[in-house]
């Protein structure tokens, strides 16, 4: 398998990288998009981020890996024996591929084909969304996935739970994962219901100054003469962000958001127009997740104009009169609201 | 002798020998002699390396289950163990595939291509089974296009090093073939030992992007893929004992790379004058600047290279690429290939989907038994224990079947925006009228629907709905009236919400605006020439953003600069025609449309 380029080593993108950072430090953000040119390192990015993620306790041997912490999102088998005392593991927090041309059966589940055929047994055997489950699910190219397993996915995230009834056999598991999706907007747009599952979205662009254009040559020259060499430098870089992210985790919970901030948020979100609550609280979400990134206790105006694009561009109703993009008419309300 | 030929087997030999590392090479060449000698040089060079030959294809229609694998039924049922067959990609590991026709590959195809040239892996997740299977592969796309929409994905173009024209190159031109041989000579093992070793200065990396910057190409992969065939020219050099490529090497890297991708060609003539004749304050100034900024070197580096490597490619077939570069950056619209949608009735097969079958979905028979085969042991132990009845065969159940998708190509919308306001109907409504009844009849012979929409007074009115019926289209344009205001706002916010409307539903539409761009009437329907215009041009710029093909028509008897602005900010093809009879309007519209 071919080794993936390190987090830490991507050159600038920084919008996008703290935008990835951010979703993978709280689940509920809902995940991110990164949309952009081709060969800008939207997928490196993403693939790098398995490597600064900590481990996860989940029961033994569980095919769902449940959280033995969190009594209500066990799967069948594991809320039977919940009552008793459950052993443990450690697993790396999944960062599950869902490549074009995957079939239904292996993205939902389905009856193990083998033990069918061979024993004339209903087993099942989970898919790629029990092994995302609690991790990520990165799509490539997300605007061409197949219809029908949009519509999979579109309903599996609403509900965090994935349902399958094949063969007389029920199964219903706990799906929770971060949608992390990728993808070159020339090539079509996002269906509407898939982008809004959406928490945060980027857009990325090749670097044009000349400096950075350069860095990015040379490591990446330098990462594919000799990628083990050019691991061991960057490891250290990865793990500083790793460190990071551990203690942005335990954080997190603590940090607070004052009424002042409740509602610059709202005013922002008011003026932007945005549908529904779900802006507001995805922004939110995202701004204490910087600060807690940051180190910071309390979010701040700060925080929420960092992240507020990413968190509010693909909410925006296309206003006929303005011909800008969304992301610059949110910099414009940032600029005009919190000057 | 054409040293373009040289260059094309020194991207065969790059290619042979890393395939992977350089991702592929685009081919323009229609089939024909000479396309036939490279591949015969390729194959040739291909085997000296070890590959396993003939090459293999893939087919522009290639299904998922071919090209990433699925469960082999025939030997499912013969074993009673699933047995999953690897698709094509399985089979290109460490290889070269072919992609003849390139131009019309599927945006789906590209993607899982793109993928495996990515990450030297594709990760397949099928019928059951789930594996990363090793496919580091290049791929020699094969681009038989002739019409400039027709153009090779730019996600494929992007991942392949090398551009080739071949149809620049005539037969009786080439050399002997004996010279092709030559190209043989090398120790594959020993470059690649040698290769790691090469790397390049800090001047020659930013003397590389400085170079794309002039070239107006913005991809780093590019730049990226420069510096690797600098470094394996450098390794294939026997004479070169340096650990980093010479001027040479980047010159030539330049050529095979970068220039084929150039949008724009910096002209280097003024400045070759200059450096022609050695002043002695040139000297004094390379001399004092040498102590000032290592900058300057690599400008220096830079335009020497750039320079050199112009020099290596015949100036027509440079500047041919670029504009082709610049259709494609246009386009970028994938050419044709956005322009399909799935159906369920008609058009190309693209496979199935799980579904029962209804009045327009049809059952495919193959895939639903696919689906069925692995399930069959199980419901027959159940079958026994429930019922008394003889068994079948097969035993079927509902969530087996499977219903046929096509993929369709899109059907035209072309719409008429005709002015019928006063100024219009004095000079040339009678004339539009009838070029309009022959494009009618031309799109009802190609099958493509037309809509109709007339503006005078405050309206702008939708006459006809997208419509085949030639009848119709012809009695509405008899009875268009003509007299009143020049509503232009309203008629082009008419137009495009119509556009866009036919978007969504999956055609492709055209709009031709037949206009003497004199805007009087402003979009409240107050009268003034200042706002009518102000309004129309804010209209124009809204419209600008819906990615539709337009035209636009100024009848006006002198053309008029209000009209092409608008023209202008829409985006539309601008085609001043004050004296022209119905039958060279209708021939002028056609000869925008079809190209």
């Amino acid at each position: 398998m071919t080794r993936n380029y390190p987090f830490s080593a991507i050159v600038g993108q920084d919008d996008m990288k703290l935008a990835i950072l951010a979703a993978a430090l709280e689940p509920s953000i809902g995940g991110v998009l990164v949309m952009g040119d081709r060969g800008t390192g939207k997928s490196t990015a993403v693939r790098g981020l398995a490597a600064l993620l900590p481990s996860m306790t989940v029961v033994k041997d569980c095919a769902y890996g449940c959280d033995p912490k969190a009594m209500a999102s066990l799967c069948a088998i594991c809320s039977l024996g919940a009552k008793t005392k459950v052993k443990t593991e450690l697993r790396p927090v999944p960062v599950v591929d869902l490549p074009l041309g995957a079939t239904e059966d292996r993205v939902l589940g389905a009856l193990d084909i083998e033990k069918a055929l061979t024993l004339g047994e209903k087993a099942f055997e989970p898919g790629l969304l029990a092994k995302a489950n609690r991790g990520f699910l990165y799509i490539d190219e997300v605007n061409l996935l197949d219809d029908h397993l949009v519509d999979l996915l579109i309903d599996v995230a609403a509900s965090g739970q994935n349902v399958v009834e094949r063969e007389g056999l029920s199964v219903r598991h706990p799906a929770r994962f971060v949608l992390v999706g990728s993808g070159n907007p020339e090539e079509g747009e996002l269906r509407p219901q898939l982008l809004d599952r959406f928490g945060l979205a980027v857009e990325v662009k090749t670097p044009t100054d000349m400096t950075s254009r350069i860095e990015i040559i040379k490591r990446r020259d330098a990462f594919e003469r000799n990628p083990d060499a050019f691991m061991k430098i960057w490891d250290k870089e990865d793990a500083k962000i790793r460190e990071t992210m551990a203690s942005a985790r335990k954080k997190l919970a603590s940090v607070k958001v004052d009424d002042k901030l409740l509602r610059d948020a709202s005013t922002l979100c008011a003026h932007l127009g945005t549908d529904g609550l779900r802006g507001e609280l995805t922004l939110l979400r995202a701004s204490r997740a910087v600060a807690a990134l940051d180190g910071k206790n309390k979010v701040t105006r700060d925080h929420l104009r960092r992240i507020a694009v990413p968190a509010l561009q693909h909410r925006l109703r296309r206003n006929p009169l303005d011909e800008s993009s969304s992301a610059t008419r949110v910099q414009r309300a940032l600029d005009e609201l919190f000057t | 002798m054409p040293t373009y030929w040289l260059t094309c087997l020194h991207v065969a030999q790059l290619i042979a020998l890393a395939p992977h590392e350089f991702g592929g090479v685009i081919v323009h060449a229609r089939s024909g002699p000479v396309r036939e000698r490279w591949m015969q040089a390729l194959e040739q060079l291909v085997r000296h390396h070890g590959l396993v030959t003939p090459l293999r294809k893939i087919p522009s229609g290639i299904t998922d289950e071919n090209l990433l694998g699925g469960l082999d039924i025939e030997a499912t049922i013969i074993s009673g163990k699933p047995v999953f067959r690897p698709g094509l990609l399985s089979h290109c590991d460490h290889n070269l595939v072919i992609l003849p026709m390139a131009e019309r590959l599927e945006a789906g195809t590209v993607a899982r291509i793109a993928a495996a040239l990515d990450h030297g892996s594709i990760q397949v997740e099928r019928d059951g089974h789930g594996e990363r299977i090793a496919c580091a592969m290049g791929v020699i796309a094969l681009d038989e296009s002739i019409e400039e929409d027709e153009v090779v994905n730019p996600k494929l173009m992007e991942r392949c090093a090398f551009y080739l024209d071949l149809d620049s190159l005539a037969w009786r031109d080439l050399p002997d073939t004996k010279l092709d041989a030559e190209f043989l000579d090398l120790d594959p093992v020993g470059i690649k030992e040698r290769v790691e070793q090469i790397t390049l200065r800090d001047e020659q990396y930013a003397a590389l992007i400085g170079i794309a910057a002039q070239l107006g190409i913005e991809s780093l992969r590019a730049v990226q893929f420069t510096v690797r065939t600098a470094r394996y020219l450098a390794a294939i050099d026997f004479d070169w004992q340096q650990d980093e490529p010479s001027q040479e090497h980047l010159e030539r890297a330049v050529t095979l790379v970068l220039l084929p991708r150039a949008t724009q060609i910096p002209d280097m003539a003024d400045e070759t004058q200059a450096e022609d004749e050695p002043t002695p304050e040139q000297n004094e100034e390379a001399n004092s600047e040498e102590t000032q900024s290592p900058n300057h070197e690599t400008d220096v580096l830079e335009d020497q290279v750039l320079e050199a490597a112009q020099a290596a490619i015949p100036r027509e077939l440079l500047d041919r690429l670029t504009q082709l570069a610049l259709v494609r950056q246009k386009n970028h619209s994938v050419g044709k290939a956005g322009a399909s949608q799935l159906s369920n009735q008609r058009g190309r097969p693209m496979g199935s989907k799980p579904g029962m079958p209804s009045g327009h979905q049809r059952l495919s028979l193959i895939d639903t038994l696919r689906a069925a085969v692995p399930w069959q042991r199980i419901r027959q132990l159940q079958f026994k224990s429930s019922k008394n009845q003889s068994q079948p065969k097969i035993l079927i159940r509902k969530d087996d079947l499977r219903v046929k998708r096509y993929r369709q190509r899109n059907q035209t919308l072309t719409t008429f925006v005709v002015d019928a306001s006063g100024s219009a109907a004095i000079n040339r409504l009678a004339e539009a009228k009838g070029a309009v009844e022959l494009l009618l009849a031309e799109c009802y012979v190609r099958r493509d629907q037309v809509a109709l929409i007339s503006f005078r007074g405050s309206e702008a009115e939708l006459l006809l709905s997208p419509t085949r019926s030639l009848v119709r289209a012809k009695r509405s344009l008899a009875s268009l009236p003509g007299g009143g205001g020049t509503p232009l706002a309203k008629a082009i916010d008419t137009a495009f919400a119509l556009a866009k409307g036919s978007l969504k539903k999956g055609m492709t539409p055209t709009l031709v605006f037949l206009t003497d761009g004199r805007a009087n009437i402003a979009r409240d329907g107050t009268p003034g020439r200042t706002q009518a215009q102000a309004d129309a041009e804010q209209s124009a710029k809204l419209a600008s953003q819906v990615k539709v093909r337009s035209l636009w028509i100024d009848t006006s008897p002198q053309a008029r600069e209000e009209g092409q602005q608008i023209a202008q900010l829409i985006g539309s093809f601008y085609l001043p025609l004050p004296h022209a009879r119905a039958q060279e309007l209708s021939q002028a519209v056609l000869g925008v449309l079809h190209t």
